[in-house]
Protein backbone atom coordinates (compact mmCIF):
# COMPACT_ATOMS: atom_id res chain seq x y z
CA UNK A 1 0.00 0.00 0.00
CA UNK A 2 2.52 2.43 1.09
CA UNK A 3 5.78 1.54 -0.55
CA UNK A 4 7.49 4.75 0.55
CA UNK A 5 9.59 3.01 3.19
CA UNK A 6 10.72 0.20 0.92
CA UNK A 7 13.99 1.91 0.07
CA UNK A 8 14.91 2.10 3.75
CA UNK A 9 14.58 -1.62 4.42
CA UNK A 10 17.64 -3.15 6.09
CA UNK A 11 19.24 0.27 6.34
CA UNK A 12 20.04 2.47 9.31
CA UNK A 13 17.29 4.95 9.99
CA UNK A 14 16.69 7.77 12.43
CA UNK A 15 13.31 7.57 14.10
CA UNK A 16 11.49 10.44 15.73
CA UNK A 17 8.54 9.53 17.92
CA UNK A 18 5.48 11.53 18.92
CA UNK A 19 6.76 11.70 22.49
CA UNK A 20 9.88 13.53 21.25
CA UNK A 21 12.38 10.70 21.46
CA UNK A 22 14.94 10.07 18.78
CA UNK A 23 16.46 6.70 17.95
CA UNK A 24 18.74 5.03 15.47
CA UNK A 25 17.82 1.55 14.34
CA UNK A 26 17.83 -0.80 11.40
CA UNK A 27 14.50 -1.01 9.61
CA UNK A 28 13.41 -4.62 9.24
CA UNK A 29 9.82 -4.26 8.18
CA UNK A 30 6.79 -2.00 7.96
CA UNK A 31 3.13 -2.03 7.04
CA UNK A 32 0.66 0.42 5.59
CA UNK A 33 -0.04 2.13 8.90
CA UNK A 34 3.68 2.75 9.42
CA UNK A 35 4.02 0.15 12.15
CA UNK A 36 7.73 -0.59 12.04
CA UNK A 37 9.81 -3.56 13.02
CA UNK A 38 13.29 -2.35 13.91
CA UNK A 39 16.42 -4.00 15.18
CA UNK A 40 19.42 -2.80 17.19
CA UNK A 41 17.61 0.20 18.58
CA UNK A 42 19.83 2.83 20.23
CA UNK A 43 19.33 6.40 21.32
CA UNK A 44 20.24 8.99 18.70
CA UNK A 45 22.53 10.89 21.01
CA UNK A 46 24.64 8.52 22.93
CA UNK A 47 28.30 8.72 23.60
CA UNK A 48 29.28 5.47 22.04
CA UNK A 49 26.23 4.47 20.04
CA UNK A 50 26.74 1.18 18.35
CA UNK A 51 28.27 -0.37 21.42
CA UNK A 52 26.48 -3.54 22.36
CA UNK A 53 25.70 -2.27 25.85
CA UNK A 54 23.78 0.73 24.54
CA UNK A 55 21.38 -1.31 22.47
CA UNK A 56 17.94 -0.67 23.91
CA UNK A 57 16.40 -3.66 22.20
CA UNK A 58 17.51 -6.15 19.60
CA UNK A 59 14.21 -6.38 17.79
CA UNK A 60 11.09 -4.42 18.49
CA UNK A 61 7.84 -3.27 16.95
CA UNK A 62 7.03 0.41 16.95
CA UNK A 63 3.42 1.41 16.63
CA UNK A 64 2.72 3.55 13.58
CA UNK A 65 0.75 6.07 15.56
CA UNK A 66 3.89 6.83 17.60
CA UNK A 67 6.07 7.55 14.58
CA UNK A 68 6.69 11.10 13.41
CA UNK A 69 9.43 10.62 10.87
CA UNK A 70 11.85 8.04 9.64
CA UNK A 71 14.96 9.33 7.94
CA UNK A 72 17.70 7.45 6.17
CA UNK A 73 20.88 7.76 8.22
CA UNK A 74 23.84 8.45 5.95
CA UNK A 75 26.51 10.44 7.75
CA UNK A 76 29.65 11.68 6.13
CA UNK A 77 32.82 11.36 8.20
CA UNK A 78 32.83 15.05 8.94
CA UNK A 79 29.29 14.93 10.23
CA UNK A 80 30.05 12.05 12.55
CA UNK A 81 32.78 14.18 14.06
CA UNK A 82 30.50 17.20 14.30
CA UNK A 83 27.82 15.20 16.00
CA UNK A 84 30.11 14.28 18.84
CA UNK A 85 29.87 17.93 19.91
CA UNK A 86 26.21 17.52 20.67
CA UNK A 87 26.53 14.33 22.58
CA UNK A 88 27.13 16.03 25.91
CA UNK A 89 23.51 16.98 26.26
CA UNK A 90 20.90 15.39 24.06
CA UNK A 91 18.77 18.15 22.57
CA UNK A 92 15.06 17.81 23.14
CA UNK A 93 12.29 17.65 20.60
CA UNK A 94 8.76 18.62 21.59
CA UNK A 95 6.08 16.00 21.53
CA UNK A 96 3.39 16.27 18.87
CA UNK A 97 0.53 16.39 21.29
CA UNK A 98 0.59 20.12 22.05
CA UNK A 99 -1.56 19.72 25.11
CA UNK A 100 -2.98 22.95 26.48
CA UNK A 101 -2.37 23.09 30.20
CA UNK A 102 -5.55 23.16 32.29
CA UNK A 103 -7.70 23.13 29.19
CA UNK A 104 -10.74 22.11 31.23
CA UNK A 105 -10.54 25.38 33.15
CA UNK A 106 -10.66 27.33 29.90
CA UNK A 107 -13.72 25.43 28.75
CA UNK A 108 -15.36 25.89 32.14
CA UNK A 109 -14.89 29.64 31.72
CA UNK A 110 -16.34 29.47 28.22
CA UNK A 111 -19.49 27.67 29.36
CA UNK A 112 -19.81 30.04 32.31
CA UNK A 113 -19.60 33.05 30.04
CA UNK A 114 -22.16 31.51 27.74
CA UNK A 115 -24.58 30.87 30.59
CA UNK A 116 -24.00 34.38 31.83
CA UNK A 117 -24.80 36.02 28.50
CA UNK A 118 -27.88 33.81 28.15
CA UNK A 119 -29.36 34.98 31.43
CA UNK A 120 -28.51 38.55 30.50
CA UNK A 121 -30.38 38.16 27.22
CA UNK A 122 -33.36 36.63 28.96
CA UNK A 123 -33.55 39.61 31.29
CA UNK A 124 -33.47 41.96 28.32
CA UNK A 125 -36.32 40.12 26.66
CA UNK A 126 -38.44 40.50 29.75
CA UNK B 1 -8.52 11.86 -2.75
CA UNK B 2 -8.30 15.41 -4.05
CA UNK B 3 -5.37 16.41 -1.91
CA UNK B 4 -3.56 13.21 -2.73
CA UNK B 5 -3.75 14.24 -6.37
CA UNK B 6 -2.89 17.79 -5.43
CA UNK B 7 0.28 16.73 -3.64
CA UNK B 8 1.19 14.48 -6.54
CA UNK B 9 1.31 17.58 -8.74
CA UNK B 10 3.82 19.09 -6.30
CA UNK B 11 6.32 16.26 -6.63
CA UNK B 12 9.87 17.45 -7.40
CA UNK B 13 9.15 20.90 -6.03
CA UNK B 14 10.71 22.40 -2.96
CA UNK B 15 8.43 22.64 0.07
CA UNK B 16 8.77 23.45 3.76
CA UNK B 17 6.98 21.08 6.11
CA UNK B 18 6.20 22.07 9.66
CA UNK B 19 5.60 19.15 11.98
CA UNK B 20 3.40 19.11 15.04
CA UNK B 21 6.53 18.97 17.19
CA UNK B 22 7.51 22.38 15.75
CA UNK B 23 10.36 21.08 13.60
CA UNK B 24 10.50 22.65 10.15
CA UNK B 25 12.03 20.76 7.28
CA UNK B 26 12.83 22.09 3.84
CA UNK B 27 13.23 19.62 1.06
CA UNK B 28 12.21 18.42 -2.35
CA UNK B 29 8.98 16.49 -2.34
CA UNK B 30 9.84 13.06 -3.61
CA UNK B 31 6.59 11.17 -3.19
CA UNK B 32 3.23 11.09 -1.44
CA UNK B 33 0.82 8.32 -0.63
CA UNK B 34 -2.88 8.13 0.14
CA UNK B 35 -2.35 8.98 3.83
CA UNK B 36 -0.43 12.08 2.76
CA UNK B 37 2.72 10.58 4.18
CA UNK B 38 5.48 12.58 2.56
CA UNK B 39 8.91 11.69 1.42
CA UNK B 40 11.38 14.54 1.18
CA UNK B 41 14.78 14.52 -0.42
CA UNK B 42 17.78 16.73 0.34
CA UNK B 43 16.27 17.97 3.55
CA UNK B 44 17.58 20.71 5.75
CA UNK B 45 16.24 21.72 9.12
CA UNK B 46 15.44 25.43 9.39
CA UNK B 47 16.68 25.42 12.99
CA UNK B 48 19.63 23.08 12.89
CA UNK B 49 21.17 24.38 16.11
CA UNK B 50 18.10 23.45 18.07
CA UNK B 51 17.39 20.19 16.29
CA UNK B 52 20.65 18.54 15.22
CA UNK B 53 18.90 15.17 15.11
CA UNK B 54 18.50 15.21 11.38
CA UNK B 55 22.01 16.26 10.42
CA UNK B 56 23.26 13.38 8.25
CA UNK B 57 19.76 12.65 7.02
CA UNK B 58 19.14 13.54 3.39
CA UNK B 59 16.06 11.54 2.66
CA UNK B 60 13.20 11.35 5.09
CA UNK B 61 9.78 9.77 5.39
CA UNK B 62 7.26 11.85 7.32
CA UNK B 63 4.06 10.34 8.63
CA UNK B 64 1.15 12.37 7.29
CA UNK B 65 -0.62 12.50 10.64
CA UNK B 66 2.20 14.49 12.23
CA UNK B 67 2.32 17.25 9.65
CA UNK B 68 0.97 20.62 10.73
CA UNK B 69 1.64 22.74 7.66
CA UNK B 70 3.13 22.35 4.23
CA UNK B 71 4.37 25.71 3.04
CA UNK B 72 4.14 26.17 -0.69
CA UNK B 73 5.26 28.79 -3.06
CA UNK B 74 2.44 30.86 -4.47
CA UNK B 75 3.24 29.94 -8.03
CA UNK B 76 3.03 26.22 -7.26
CA UNK B 77 -0.73 26.35 -6.84
CA UNK B 78 -3.29 27.17 -9.44
CA UNK B 79 -6.05 28.22 -7.05
CA UNK B 80 -8.67 28.45 -9.77
CA UNK B 81 -7.97 24.94 -10.89
CA UNK B 82 -8.00 23.72 -7.30
CA UNK B 83 -11.33 25.39 -6.59
CA UNK B 84 -12.72 23.86 -9.72
CA UNK B 85 -11.48 20.42 -8.75
CA UNK B 86 -12.94 20.84 -5.26
CA UNK B 87 -16.35 21.62 -6.71
CA UNK B 88 -16.16 18.73 -9.08
CA UNK B 89 -15.24 16.34 -6.28
CA UNK B 90 -18.08 17.65 -4.12
CA UNK B 91 -20.47 17.15 -7.03
CA UNK B 92 -19.35 13.61 -7.66
CA UNK B 93 -19.79 12.76 -3.98
CA UNK B 94 -23.35 14.04 -3.97
CA UNK B 95 -24.40 11.62 -6.68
Amino acid sequence: MSPLLKEYLNKKVILVTTSGECFIATLEGFDKSTNLVVSNLTHRFNNDSGLESNVLSHVQLMRGSEIVACGLYEPTDEETKQESRYIVKAPTIHNTKNIVKDEHLIWMKVTEDKAHSMTKRRKLVK
Amino acid sequence: MLFFSFFKTLVDQEVVVQLKNDIELKGTLQSVDQFLNLKLDNISCTDEEKYPHLVSVRNIFIRGSTVRYVYLNKNMVDTNLLQDATRREAMSERK
